[in-house]
């Protein structure tokens, strides 16, 4: 090793405009020998394929049986999938969950940015107290959250007091339990907790963008909406697009929320998700196979949107990596 | 410095690896219940302890969970060759019925004609228990579980607003019905409730359903038995009146959105209403909060047809088991005994609990909220008006309450949505 | 220097505050309510959690510390969740390192495949997995626990560490190899040090969510070798729960997660400010 410094690794011509031009470039792969990408890979693999990808692959076998879970599995053919498509709570099941997403990926990554935005530029007092308390949401056991909003969300609760006080009277209700209400009461504890891990990762994204990049665009004059947008934002892509993928998976998988709010996803089947299906078809009917089957297809609408979004992704690269050639 | 954080990762390691499994020895018999409250840690040792005592070289190895954690993990608990020998399994199709079905349980028959259990509580309760021997009839020929516990939905009440509104314990559906009235009228709220939670719903729908029904018609829905239906006269009545309370504020305001643990607990506590319609696992936890016997007194929902004893939703506890594969049957036949037998009985009875088998009367004080749940049980016990909690057969019933209260149905479309899910099987 | 501007800084630094603070008070208010309910009869339920309890109730955290057997299950908690933490922090790293850095033959599905374990509804697979611990001979073993755990981390932990690999200059690495720097120096000196932001959240991360896993525990392991969680979820009675119990318990089991995202921020702080000194 020659630098020992990060400093003495910059290169010496390095100009504010070369550095920007990297910085735009995204996602260069600077290494050519693609075996050790692959020895690096390995081990971590190798866990992952047993104790994850054969148990996968486990549960697509028994989604083509009848099997209680535990007796031995009657092979079916598509039998499952065909009964899914008639099952009217798995139709209901997977709306809500396409509902979710706007409280589950939109509104936390955007609550996300907007507070990465005023932690990141100047210099605060008192961060510290910030950061941790506005991950709390993120740290606290499902059971805690449950009790808690379930207690917020009361006709009594302080929610519907804060509507009177204010003269809205007419919109107090019992969120939680209200027909039209409870799906919307669910999505708001859903942003309420998942913003925080969208923050977390914008702030780790935002401490790796260069601070000339900030200098560069005070001097072109730009303001602080101007400098989030053309600095911050485009600094903060890998890790937007990370966000929308875990959050959005996040949405389609949501199990513990709806359990602790409203348990099998009531009143009615207003906040059922398919999730909580794959559960009750699981371990309460013993129907291990259909519930095996659900699992599949939501596993599948997953992968097409991710492989969707990954390919958007790759095809940027591509295309910058083509401007700055 | 980097060095030593991998040096500490490779001895943790290691050291997990060396971690053994729990090493066997004498007998062990492994026991799976349901006792997981504090309070009861205490009742179930000093048994076991006894147990031991009367069997040498025997150690029970126990663990606890709630009802519906040892639904899920038990199908394959059981069919592990190291399994619990004896396991509390939960009445219904979904749990005994698919265990039956998977072999995975012993017909207890031999070990109930060797030890008296036929004896312990009334034939339509060990109904509950049995199934034929391929898991496809309910209430069938084979015995596979014996319950220690029983449970009856009444109503709860608060003497001190009875004797503020002059009320007095209804003894007809009508006199109830007016009850109900006459708290109204007095700005009060009769009945507290919260249905967050989908199953108290099934208990207070219930309690009204049961007092309009005959014990043959819900026998013959849960079961499914021949001419089994939920299309009967009775539910409809039933679904209308409900509706009908609900209109009438009969209900705690916003009773949609209170959950059980918390909101309605603790509503009935504060006096926010003056009844409540639940089951009798609550009597210690109301004994220990109102801080005595005499503040709540309890009785049954009584019958709208006629019946000579009201028809409560009730039944016995979950029931112990045995594993089909146990090496140990025997000695998990004599552990069922003393936990099922009178010994257990009056522990259970100390703890707040009340027993599947009948109390000593002479543990009974005249007046108290114990005396009067116990009572209840063996009015209904003796006239054999046990009835069914409706989600042993329509597990999704819950949500289908919830959409008549919420008026999305009418009682007559609701109805018919129970009535189809039920033919399909579902 | 931007401090140097007072007056409209001043304003725009009171706005920021203004703005934080109300998003801090929705996001810290229930967590008072839980600690203060941690501290309540039953009866009290029914006042607002955020009224002081009328005698602080120590009792409740007795009764929570020996009903879920604290002492035990800690231990057990701390034997699963550190091997999982560094294991999959050393593996994601490896492999985001291989995902962000290198273009090779099947990446792009290699990468899916990883993804799929954060995809499919955990509920279904458990009971496959079930099976090949007991084929595995692993049933009832810290390694049932632990093994999982550190597969699904991976999943999660090399989409988060290519995120961050990609994003890195990569002039910086240009140069060191240009300087004759062998893979392993510019990973070890060049990326790991500037990967410690995303390394620590992601810690973080994998603490918390191991520290609360729940139905893997629940289904896999039983007697000691439970975790706290589970142990909390003891308490519960069959259909009656002690909800200030319940509260002191949730309290007591936070508290570890807590600890450890607050030593970590220090170093994110440390962080930032070395990045503005920079400047």
């Amino acid at each position: 090793m020659t630098g020992g410094t990060e400093a003495g690794l910059k290169p010496a011509s390095s100009t504010l405009g070369t550095r920007l031009a990297a910085r735009l470039r995204g996602g260069g792969r600077p290494f050519a020998r693609p075996y050790q990408a692959y020895l690096f890979l390995l081990p971590g693999l190798a866990v992952y394929v047993v104790f994850v990808l054969i148990p996968i692959f486990g549960t697509f076998r028994y989604s083509f049986f009848d099997w209680t879970g535990f007796s031995p599995p009657t092979f079916i053919g598509l039998a499952n999938y065909v009964e899914l498509t008639r099952d009217a709570d798995f139709w209901k099941a997977i709306g809500n969950n396409a509902f979710f997403v706007i409280f589950y990926t939109l509104i936390p990554i955007l609550l996300g940015l907007f507070l990465t935005s005023l932690m990141t530029r100047g210099r605060l007092r008192g961060l510290v107290i910030f950061r941790t308390g506005l991950f709390l949401p993120q740290v606290m056991s499902p059971v805690v959250v449950g009790i808690i909003w379930r207690w917020l969300f009361a006709l009594d609760g302080p929610i519907n007091e804060l509507l009177r006080a204010v003269g809205l009277a007419a919109w107090a209700r019992p969120w939680l339990g209200d027909f039209t209400f409870a799906p919307y009461a669910v999505g708001v504890v859903g942003s309420w907790v998942q913003y925080g891990l969208c923050m977390v990762l914008f702030i780790a994204g935002a401490q790796s963008i260069d601070e000339e990049l900030y200098d560069a665009a005070r001097v072109f004059g730009a303001n602080a909406w101007q400098q989030f947008r053309h600095v911050t934002l485009p600094g903060l892509r890998q890790q937007i697009l990370v966000a929308f993928v875990l959050t959005f998976i996040a949405a389609l998988r949501v199990f513990d929320l709806v359990f602790v709010l409203t348990r099998s996803g009531g009143p009615g089947k207003q906040t059922l998700v398919t999730s909580i299906l794959v559960y009750q078809q699981t371990f309460n009917r013993n129907r291990a196979g259909y519930g095996a089957a659900i699992a599949v297809v939501m596993t599948l609408i997953i992968v097409l949107v991710s492989v969707v979004v990954l390919r958007l992704q790759a095809r940027d690269e591509a295309r910058d990596a083509a401007i700055t050639v | 410095m980097r060095r030593r954080v991998w040096g500490w990762a490779l001895v943790l390691l290691l050291a997990v690896g060396m971690l053994p499994a729990q090493a066997q020895e004498s007998i062990t018999l492994v026991v799976w219940d349901n006792f997981t409250r504090d309070a009861e840690q205490a009742m179930i040792e000093e048994l076991h302890a006894q147990f031991e005592a009367a069997n040498p070289g025997v150690k029970i190895q126990r663990e606890s969970y709630d009802t519906s954690d040892l639904t899920a993990l038990l199908p394959r608990a059981l069919s592990e060759p190291n399994g619990p020998d004896v396991a509390m399994i939960n009445q219904g199709f979904s749990s005994m019925g698919a265990l039956v079905k998977a072999g995975l349980l012993l017909p207890l028959n031999a070990y109930a004609d060797q030890y008296g259990w036929w004896e312990r509580y009334g034939q339509s309760l060990h109904e509950r228990n049995s199934f034929s021997a391929d898991g496809t009839v309910f209430a069938g020929e084979n015995l596979y579980g014996v319950s220690n516990t029983a449970e009856v939905v009444g109503v709860y009440y608060h003497k001190a607003l009875f004797e503020e509104l002059g009320l007095s314990v209804p003894t007809t559906w009508d006199e109830f019905e007016a009850l109900v009235k006459t708290i109204i009228e007095a700005g009060r709220t009769p009945i507290v409730f919260g249905s967050l939670d989908g199953w108290p719903a099934i208990h207070t729908y219930g309690a009204i359903e049961h007092a309009f029904s005959q014990p043959e018609e819900i026998d013959r829905f849960i079961y499914r038995s021949e001419g089994g239906t939920f299309n009967t006269p009775g539910n409809l009545i039933a679904a209308q009146k409900f509706v009908e309370w609900i209109d009438a504020g009969a209900f705690s305001p916003g009773f949609e959105g209170m959950d059980y643990d918390n909101a309605t607990l603790s509503a009935f506590l504060n006096q926010e209403g003056v009844m409540w319609i639940t089951g009798s696992w609550m009597t210690g936890t109301l004994i220990e909060q109102l801080g005595g016997e005499d503040a709540v007194g309890f009785f049954l929902v009584p019958s709208a047809v006629g019946l000579e004893t009201p028809y409560a939703i009730g039944g016995v506890g979950l029931g112990y088991g045995i594993r089909a594969t146990s090496q140990h049957a025997d000695l998990a036949a004599a552990y069922i005994d003393l936990m099922t037998g009178p010994d257990a009985a009056a522990k259970l009875f100390e703890n707040g609990f009340l027993p599947a088998v009948a109390v000593d009367a002479s543990l009974l004080t005249e007046g108290t909220l114990t005396a009067e749940v116990v009572e209840a049980w063996n009015t209904i016990s003796a006239g054999d008006t046990v009835g069914h909690y409706l989600d042993w057969t329509m597990p999704d019933i819950a949500a289908d309450i919830q959409e008549l209260m919420a008026k999305v149905v009418t009682p007559e479309q609701f109805i018919a949505n129970v009535e189809a899910d039920y033919t399909a099987g579902r | 220097m931007r401090r140097s501007r007072f007056s409209p800084a001043g304003q725009r630094t009171a706005l920021t505050y203004a703005l934080l603070g109300v998003f801090l008070f929705i996001a810290v208010m229930p967590f008072v309510g839980i600690v203060l309910t941690a501290f309540k009869t039953t009866a009290e339920l029914a006042n607002s959690p955020f009224a002081l309890p009328k005698a602080w109730r120590w009792e409740n955290f007795v009764a929570a510390w020996e009903g879920a057997r604290f002492a035990a299950y800690f231990q057990s908690s701390v034997l699963v969740v550190v091997p999982v933490v560094v294991i999959s922090t050393i593996l994601a790293t490896l492999s985001g390192f291989a995902f962000g850095m290198y273009r090779f033959p099947g990446d792009s599905l290699l990468l899916l495949i990883i993804l799929l374990g954060l995809m499919v509804p955990f509920e279904a697979v458990i009971i496959p997995l079930w099976q090949i611990m007991g084929d595995l001979g692993l049933r009832n073993t810290y390694w049932a626990l632990i093994l999982p755990q550190v597969a699904l981390s991976f999943a999660f932990g090399t989409f988060w560490m290519r995120a961050n690999f990609k994003n890195l200059p990569t002039e910086l690495v240009d140069a060191a190899v240009v300087d004759g720097c062998t893979t392993w120096d510019v990973l070890w000196r060049v990326l790991f040090p500037l990967s410690r932001p995303a390394i620590l959240s992601l810690v973080v991360l994998l603490f918390m969510w191991t520290w609360n896993e729940f139905f893997l525990v629940l289904v896999m392991a039983s007697g000691d070798l439970r975790t706290l969680p589970v142990g909390l979820a003891l308490l519960r009675g069959r259909y009656a729960t002690d909800v200030p119990v319940m509260a002191a318990a949730s309290v007591m089991v936070l508290l570890p997660v807590l600890v450890v995202y607050i030593f970590f921020q220090r170093q994110f702080i440390q962080g930032m400010i070395a990045g503005a000194l920079k400047s």
